[in-house]
């Protein structure tokens, strides 16, 4: 994926990609462990998916500038999981303080979150694609966006189907986080009818 | 004010630890990663460009100066514990951009082998010269005195029909290599 | 030091608190890391490396770490470990390396780490945390390579790249893709908790 010149349907496909065809969650298998303890209920769903939007769209561009302009000018590029992982940290510390002042309504609705985005996978998995896929700023936004979207999306998809298992009748064994893998894999599978459509 | 210093001079003193301890395993196993990927890299070349030898050239490699900012690595082939020739690299600009291309010399500086490294090159177009056995076989015997250009210049190469800009760029990254051997020799073997 | 207790510490991340079936963590690894058994037995002990030492040595200096400032200390300290990781398998087990890709990284967010050294080591002495860090990462091991065996050989028909089966076999190839990999793991974590429920 790396291209010198960045038209805007090359943008599209990327959009598509992130969200349909290579689902962060679904396909890249980043971010499983909220996926599967949030998406019990639509409300939460939503929340989280907001919370993951705002984080790691800001998170993807910085994390992006500490790579190629604090780690390769001193070529400590190895520390890249460590410093990556405390900037984030940081984020979203200081993203937490800032709603608790301006809007604490908010903070209720969204602020539980974000302590637990910080150490969801799908965060620092995105940002070192970013990294792996050589994309330069703009692509790192647009790559960073269209990956949450997609987390967001699996994440709502899922809640949706979970919110009726109430009226299904589940063997014991197999209730929760069993009944919530296979489905989970089942609507993966349900993507692969996306394959194709871009890289 | 004690709480916040205590807890500064405790995060500070994690960071510093830590960084300490990651330089060192860094230097450690620098060499050796570098080893290992230059293995998947130019193993297949490095075992094309030479006739027979029985040592590990990646391994055994060789830093050599070129000039201030140019530094090259340099595989060393023996057999039987003597050195029989030594690879690296020459460089030239191709059509998609720079053709990278491994050059095995023996000791009297007399071409062994030939293989391109990495190129960018159009496949079907440009592969036709990068993947023709037939086309880099020509170099080998060639050395130092030869005239490494292609027949259309008043050299000895012949280019491969319908891939001359390609052609030429391995021409010419075979020449770049040559025209260092003796400064390589020099630093590789001592004169 | 209590023997009984440091078996009891050692075991119960071998079964009855095994990740990732029976204390559901670290997900994202089991499911991407397991399509061939080198690759789930090798993730494994990547983990279980980070896990004991960072384990450890949280332990050791739980009484230094203020309150307030764990969480940052605890990431620098599994972090650091992850780095040595990774550099490791980058020099020595280079195609390992590859395979995993950034998941060995990912080991930093895994909530496996993170999780004992919060709820674990920085509450009990040193040999505890040992014996804990290490019944969990095996136990870990264990899962992994477990399904890796089950997709690596009926996905593929090897077992690591060694052909095992009849030549007719037809691989089930789903299992080698993204969605076999949590339907294959819902099924392992339905038959767990069939198992488990048995035993009560």
């Amino acid at each position: 994926m790396e291209q010198e010149v960045w038209t805007f349907s090359d943008y599209i496909m990327l959009v598509v990609s992130g969200v349909l065809v290579n689902n962060i969650l679904l396909i890249r298998f980043l971010g499983n462990c909220p996926f599967l303890g949030v998406s019990k209920k639509m409300d939460t769903a939503v929340g989280m998916t907001f919370g993951v939007i705002f984080v790691l769209t800001c998170t993807g561009p910085i994390t992006w500038f500490v790579e190629h302009y604090l780690l390769e000018k001193f070529d400590i590029v190895y520390l890249e999981t460590l410093a990556f992982i405390l900037t984030i940290a940081v984020f979203v510390q200081l993203v937490e303080m800032v709603i608790k002042k301006v809007s604490p309504a908010l903070y209720r609705g969204l602020g539980i979150y974000l302590p637990l985005i910080t150490t969801n996978c799908c965060i620092l998995g995105t940002c070192f694609y970013n990294i792996r896929f050589k994309f330069g700023f703009m692509p790192t936004v647009v790559f960073s966006f269209a990956s949450a979207l997609g987390f967001g999306l699996a994440l709502i998809i899922m809640a949706g189907i979970r919110e009726r298992f109430h009226y299904a009748r589940i063997p014991k064994c197999f209730q929760d986080t069993s009944i919530g893998l296979i489905t989970a894999g089942l609507i993966g599978l349900s993507f692969f009818a996306f394959a194709g459509l871009a890289k | 004010m004690r709480d916040i210093v205590k807890l500064i001079v405790v995060l500070t003193a994690f960071c510093v630890a830590s960084a300490f301890s990651l330089a060192f395993v860094r230097q450690a196993t620098k060499e050796r990663i570098e080893y290992q990927k230059l293995k998947i890299l130019v193993a297949p070349a490095v075992k094309a460009v030479f006739p027979a030898f029985d040592n590990d050239p990646i391994l055994e490699r060789v830093k050599v100066k070129l000039s201030e900012k140019e530094i090259i690595n340099v595989f060393p082939a023996k057999k039987g514990g003597s050195l029989i020739g030594i690879a690296y690299e020459g460089i030239g600009s191709g059509h998609g951009g720079d053709v990278e291309v491994l050059v095995g010399i023996d000791l009297d500086g007399k071409i062994l082998g030939v293989k391109v490294v990495k190129h960018g090159e159009t496949p079907g177009i440009g592969t036709k010269a990068t993947d023709s056995k037939e086309f880099l076989d020509q170099f080998k015997g060639k050395g130092v005195g030869s005239k490494l250009t292609l027949t259309a210049a008043g050299g000895e190469i012949e280019a491969v029909s319908g891939a001359t800009e390609t052609s030429t760029a391995i021409t010419e990254a075979v020449r770049k290599a040559i025209e260092v051997f003796p400064k390589v020799k020099e630093q590789v073997i001592g004169g | 030091m209590d023997g009984s207790r440091l078996v009891k510490e050692f075991t119960k991340g071998l079964w009855k608190e095994i990740p990732p079936f029976r204390f559901v963590l670290g997900l994202c690894p089991t499911l991407a890391c397991t399509t061939t058994v080198r690759d789930g037995f090798g993730m494994g002990l990547c983990l279980t490396f980070v896990l004991v030492c960072s384990n450890i040595l949280i332990s050791l200096l739980r009484k230094v770490i203020p309150s307030q400032v764990r969480i940052p200390c605890f990431i620098v300290v599994v972090a650091t470990f992850v780095i040595i990781v990774e550099l490791v398998t980058q020099a020595y087990f280079y195609s390992l390396y590859m395979a995993l890709g950034i998941f060995i990284p990912l080991i930093v967010v895994n909530c496996i780490p993170l999780g004992r050294a919060e709820a674990f080591a920085s509450k009990n002495e040193v040999i505890y945390s040992l014996a804990d860090g290490l019944g969990m990462g095996l136990g870990f091991t264990c899962s992994l390579t477990a399904l890796a065996i089950f997709r690596e050989v009926f996905g593929k028909g090897t077992f690591l790249y060694h052909h095992i089966m009849w030549s007719g076999f037809e691989p089930f190839a789903f299992l080698q893709k993204p969605p076999g990999a949590f339907v294959c793991l819902g099924l392992m974590l339905g038959i767990m908790n069939l198992i488990g429920s048995g035993e009560k």
